[in-house]
């Protein structure tokens, strides 16, 4: 039989790590803790990123085992086409994809009111930047320029030196003292709904699973997300803590501002605060534009060559092979996503909505764990959660109820309660009627392209519906 | 399954193909990549090396490769022929694949285009 045969380059511990905290680590995020901070009293907002840090461990490790039986770049699609059928793979992957177009909007957005804020520029400035932002960000795409390896690795550990020095130097202004570190357990509604919102700043810290195929030992995908986990709720929560304590979050002037991390590094260092927080946006921007627009662009060239999408989606930039119609798609969608948020000032609804999408993945996941292990009893697994169904069982109910919490979204001011259930349902009803109703058309069109096709393979000429070619 | 020559006549025609079209040595222009085939029923595998807009292929492995493509001989050989589409089969798990993504897609752009260009009648 072959010989084993390694890749001559893999990628490091170090870059499992930092692709996994830099792909949860949007600017939203910063959004979404100062959110967290909004609904609790005093400093205790801790608690709350502690508990959904927890939480995510728990998705963690469905995840791990789900991606140790398919070690693939494939992911989520794999994991519920082989758990489930095609049909609820596509739908749940179609409104994985719009987390992902979301939170690119929301970035554009934040980091373009942030350039105005540190600019001093007039408000409308903000559309601008906005859409130069995501037309550079779409070039780059274009001409396959991709942050990866050590430049990668060095702007994520550059991005937590930043959050958690200025968050340092933030809190000793008031000599770490904190006020009420305890108060959010007299709230356990609030409390309840700050950790929904706090599944949502740790999500994307499993859309590592795709290096699987660039590592060479794929247990490192495990260890890294576990070790991100751990870097993002230190970081994330001193960010909070020092919101909490340097800023009136519970005005509405702090708590709906697109900009409260500009607000903390002025409140901290004044307006050498205020340059050291726009890098720090820029940074999260960047990695977020460099993996959001390359694993959803490649998904919906995957999705167009599989005929589940329209051709037009796997047109190719012949010179750098890069999905251009799908990264052109990808970057008008989260334009118009990014002014209208820009226009209402809702992101709020952004937020909730993308916990609700994660919530709904993260159940998701741990069905898969359990129907998986009924249907491949035997199939190799390099990690298994331990404690039998315990883990996938409460990753179901936690998630579950966590996403109802953050789909009723009680108490957010401004927003009409189940406003992001009506969003959330709205999103997978549309998902659900595309894969019923057009993708079997598509299928169709595709078969009968196919069955006008004379194969090639010498002895295999005729054509028939196993031929299952390109476009 | 696939003999170890119907899989190299697969992968030789595929080569030649790619040496015919326009298209797909623009798209090699700016990639370098050795490719190791390993076809999981045969003994031995093929190297596929992408250098300078020509692809060229060798029987084994010659040096460590940058990806690598693991699948039954039979879907391997279907896919060079260019009779089935290599993203459904890795899709449904057939193939694997060990390697940068930006790779992985570029070999599968090849192949569309080899595809393309064989039936644009």
């Amino acid at each position: 039989m072959n010989t084993p045969v390694s890749l001559r380059r893999v990628l490091k511990f170090r870059t499992v790590i930092s692709t996994s905290t830099g792909l949860a680590f949007a600017a939203i995020g910063l959004l979404s803790c100062v959110q967290i901070a909004s609904m609790l009293g005093g400093d205790s907002s801790w608690i709350a990123l502690t508990i959904a840090g927890l939480l995510a461990v728990l998705a963690a490790l469905c995840f791990s085992e789900l991606n140790a039986l398919y070690p693939s770049a494939a992911a989520v699609r794999q994991y519920m086409n082989e758990a489930f059928n095609e049909n609820f793979s596509l739908i749940i992957t179609f409104g994985y994809l719009l987390t992902v177009i979301l939170v690119i909007a929301a970035d554009s957005y934040i980091v373009g009111s942030a350039i105005t804020y540190a600019f001093g520029l007039p408000d409308w400035a903000s559309p601008i930047w906005i859409l130069a932002l995501l037309g550079l960000a779409m070039g780059a795409n274009l001409r396959g320029i991709k942050i990866a390896g050590l430049l990668q690795d060095i702007t994520t550990y550059a991005l937590l030196v930043f959050v958690i020095s200025i968050s340092l130097i933030a809190l000793s202004q008031h000599g770490f003292q904190l006020r009420m570190p305890f108060d959010a357990l007299n709230h356990p509604d609030a409390l309840i709904s700050a950790v929904a919102i706090g599944v949502f700043v740790f999500s994307g810290f499993e859309w590592v699973t795709p290096l699987s195929e660039e590592i060479a030992d794929i247990r490192l995908i495990p260890r890294g997300m576990f070790v991100a986990l751990g870097l993002l709720l230190i970081a994330y929560g001193l960010f909070t803590e020092a919101a909490s304590n340097l800023l009136p979050v519970h005005t509405p002037a702090v708590a709906n501002s697109p900009v409260p991390q500009m607000l903390l590094g002025k409140a901290a260092l004044g307006q050498v605060g205020i340059w050291l927080m726009l890098i720090t946006t820029l940074f999260t921007a960047v990695m977020t534009f460099n993996g959001g627009f390359a694993t959803a662009s490649r998904f919906l060239y995957a999705a167009a060559r599989e005929d589940t999408l329209p051709p037009l989606f796997a047109r190719l930039s012949i010179r750098y092979a890069v999905p251009s119609v799908a990264v052109i798609a990808l970057t008008v969608s989260s334009a118009i996503i990014a002014l209208l948020v820009f226009l209402t000032r809702q992101f709020q609804i952004l937020i909730l909505v993308g916990a609700v999408l994660e919530a709904v993945i993260y159940v998701a996941a741990g069905l898969c764990v359990l129907r998986l292990r009924r249907r491949k009893p035997d199939a190799e697994r390099t990690f298994r959660i331990k404690g039998g169904a315990l883990i996938p069982l409460l990753s179901i109910l936690v998630f579950g109820l966590l996403g109802v919490a953050a789909a009723l979204a009680p108490g957010t001011p401004g927003l009409m309660i189940g406003a992001p259930l009506i969003v959330t349902l709205a999103i997978f009803l549309v998902s659900a009627l595309y894969v019923l109703l057009v993708v079997p058309r598509l299928r169709a069109t595709a078969a009968a392209r196919r069955a006008a096709t004379r194969r090639r393979r010498p002895g295999r000429e005729t054509s028939g519906e196993e031929v299952t070619p390109g476009l | 399954m696939a003999t170890y020559e119907e899989l190299r006549e697969a992968i030789n025609d595929y080569v030649e193909q790619a040496h015919k079209s326009a298209r797909v040595t623009r798209s090699l222009r700016h990639w370098n990549c050795v490719m190791y085939i390993q076809a999981v029923d045969l003994e031995q595998g093929f190297t596929l090396t992408v250098r300078d807009s020509r692809a060229t292929v060798q029987d084994g492995s010659c040096e460590k490769p940058d990806l690598i493509v693991r699948g039954p001989s039979e879907d391997l050989a279907n896919i060079f022929w260019c009779d089935v589409n290599p993203t459904s089969t890795y899709m449904q798990g057939v193939i694997k694949t060990q390697g940068s993504p930006e790779n992985v897609m570029r070999l599968d752009a090849m192949s569309m285009l080899i595809f393309l260009e064989l039936h644009k009648e």
